[in-house]
């Protein structure tokens, strides 16, 4: 069987699982695809590897694929949304401030619903943000992310304006929880397993997340350049395959706890070393509501990036001709 | 740019030091009495280490060995007065990555230096990549072979013995090469 060698990288969060299973249960090889696994330390190096033909795959969330592809930050390089890989999974978390019972019944109980309904949650920000008597800091993982768009849109819809009101800073995902322990942010938008991590460590309380703000949309894809798949044109199917075998698997209920203990084995045993718990809650057989979802790698139709590319065309960071098919064509 | 300089106490090597002395872009820094190249490589974090011998001496390949293996590599440029092939091939070996014959008084050595430190860190990442590359077709020897033996002993098919490996793999929560060399060892046991 002819191999098609692949240099796929991604970061350590449990939406990554698919590509994890995907080696570590030998998936990939049975479709004769050589990958070797490059977890990088932030959402930048992904897409300056990817620019710069250091790999030639990665894990990306919509907006920086499309950037990364409109040339927006850099070289412009071709790429291709091979496949979606998951929907929703991320938190938006507020620290605990401690003491007062406002927050304590919730804080720290993941299980604890967030306030249902946008005038609760509105409530519950305004008596934070009195309590935290300053302007708060945020972070989220890139500045062109899904966790940015869906950070502001939830600022927005609380009645607080998310350039005026708070600083957002740029931190990769795995140093969040640290962060925010050291008193560094006092919120975050990210994704799984971070903020169920935050919650379960007693640091902060979810107030809303993906659920609350566009429900079941596309997180994950599978970014392919087209470099690659010009050179291995068989290469897209065996791909496909392997991801949808993998997806299948993260998705069985009978297999939620092995995704969670290999998830959190140790990165040269095979794993991403992601705390087990947290994990295990966010997988989606998990008891919470901002669980992500694996979803079947068919081909990803443009309404299902319309939300991005609209917030993303009224920011500036994508022209108005600048649309979903800039990672949808066929060739480049 | 900092610099370890870890000499014999030869004349060239006070020169040398005289020479960087005279440039604020290069701090030096020496090797004490008695003290080994790895503990002074971690005390300085240098970006480079100069070693001069003056002769052709083995014991200074020893401490380059040694820091080479080591979880604090660093370039190591060797001087030495006389050449002498088979100590180069030596000193290469030990993870010398510039090998200079100095007959004569030096007048800079910066750009030495500097492509020391180039040369070192393309070395580098070429070793990891290969690193990579034998660890990944080792891992895939281990599925063949417990495959092959499954075959064997078990008279399964190949399809079947991949998924039976895989399946372990998997209610194992492990990778499926790990999976494949612990049945060849108990194979072997």
């Amino acid at each position: 069987m002819s191999l098609f060698p692949i240099r796929i990288g991604f970061l350590r969060l449990a939406d990554s699982a698919p590509v994890v299973a995907a080696h570590a249960f030998g998936l990939f090889l049975e479709e004769g695809i050589e990958a070797r696994l490059c977890v990088e330390p932030s959402w930048a190096n992904l897409a300056d590897k990817l620019t710069w033909g250091k790999l030639d795959a990665a894990i990306l969330f919509p907006p920086l694929a499309l950037v990364t592809a409109a040339g927006y930050r850099g070289r412009k390089v071709a790429l291709s949304l091979a496949a979606p890989l998951s929907r929703g999974g991320n938190m938006i978390v507020l620290r605990r401030l401690g003491g007062a019972a406002d927050d304590g019944d919730r804080a720290g109980d993941l299980r604890g619903a967030p306030p249902g309904d946008a005038a609760a949650r509105q409530a519950t920000v305004s008596v934070w943000l009195q309590r935290l008597g300053r302007r708060p800091r945020f972070a989220v993982v890139h500045g062109f992310s899904t966790h940015m768009l869906i950070l502001r849109r939830f600022l927005a819809s609380v009645g607080v304006d998310p350039v005026a009101d708070v600083d957002i800073t740029i931190m990769p995902p795995d140093q969040i929880v640290a962060a925010m322990a050291r008193g560094e942010i006092d919120g975050f938008c990210a994704g799984p397993p971070w903020g169920a991590e935050a919650c379960l460590e007693g640091l902060g309380f979810m107030i809303g997340g993906s659920s609350t703000v566009m429900p079941r949309h596309i997180e994950k894809c599978l970014v392919v350049s087209q470099k690659w798949l010009a050179q291995y044109p068989e290469g897209l199917g065996a791909l496909r395959v392997a991801f949808q075998r993998s997806i299948d698997l993260c998705n069985a209920p009978d297999r939620q706890q092995d995704i969670a203990r290999l998830l959190a084995l140790d990165i040269g045993e095979g794993g991403l070393a992601l705390p087990f718990a947290a994990t295990l809650a966010v997988l989606p057989c998990g008891d919470q509501p901002e669980r992500m979802e694996f979803c079947a790698p068919q081909t990803l139709a443009p309404e299902d990036l319309a939300w991005c590319v609209d917030d993303m065309q009224r920011l500036d960071w994508l022209s108005n001709d600048q649309t979903g098919d800039l990672l949808l064509r066929r060739s480049a | 740019m900092k610099i370890l300089l870890a000499d014999d106490n030869s004349s060239r090597a006070r020169a040398l030091s005289d020479i960087l002395a005279g440039d604020v872009s290069m701090a030096l820094a020496r090797l004490k009495p008695g003290q080994s190249l790895i503990d002074a490589v971690a005390a300085e974090a240098p970006d480079v280490v100069l070693v001069d011998i003056s002769r052709p001496d083995r014991d200074a390949l020893d401490s380059v060995r040694a820091l080479s293996a080591s979880g604090t590599p660093r370039p190591v440029v060797l001087f030495v007065d006389e050449d002498d092939a088979d100590l180069m091939e030596a000193a290469f070996e030990a993870g010398v990555c510039s090998y200079n014959v100095v007959d004569a008084p030096l007048k800079d050595v910066k750009p030495l230096l500097r492509a020391a430190i180039a040369l070192y860190t393309r070395f580098r990442r070429t070793e990891e990549e290969l690193r990579s590359a034998q660890k990944q077709l080792s891992e895939r020897a281990s599925v063949d072979r417990a495959k092959a033996a499954l075959m064997r002993t078990k008279r399964m098919s190949e399809p079947e013995a991949y998924r039976w490996l895989r399946k372990r793999a998997m209610d194992q929560a492990r990778k499926i090469a790990d999976v494949a060399e612990d049945y060849l060892r108990t194979m072997d046991g």
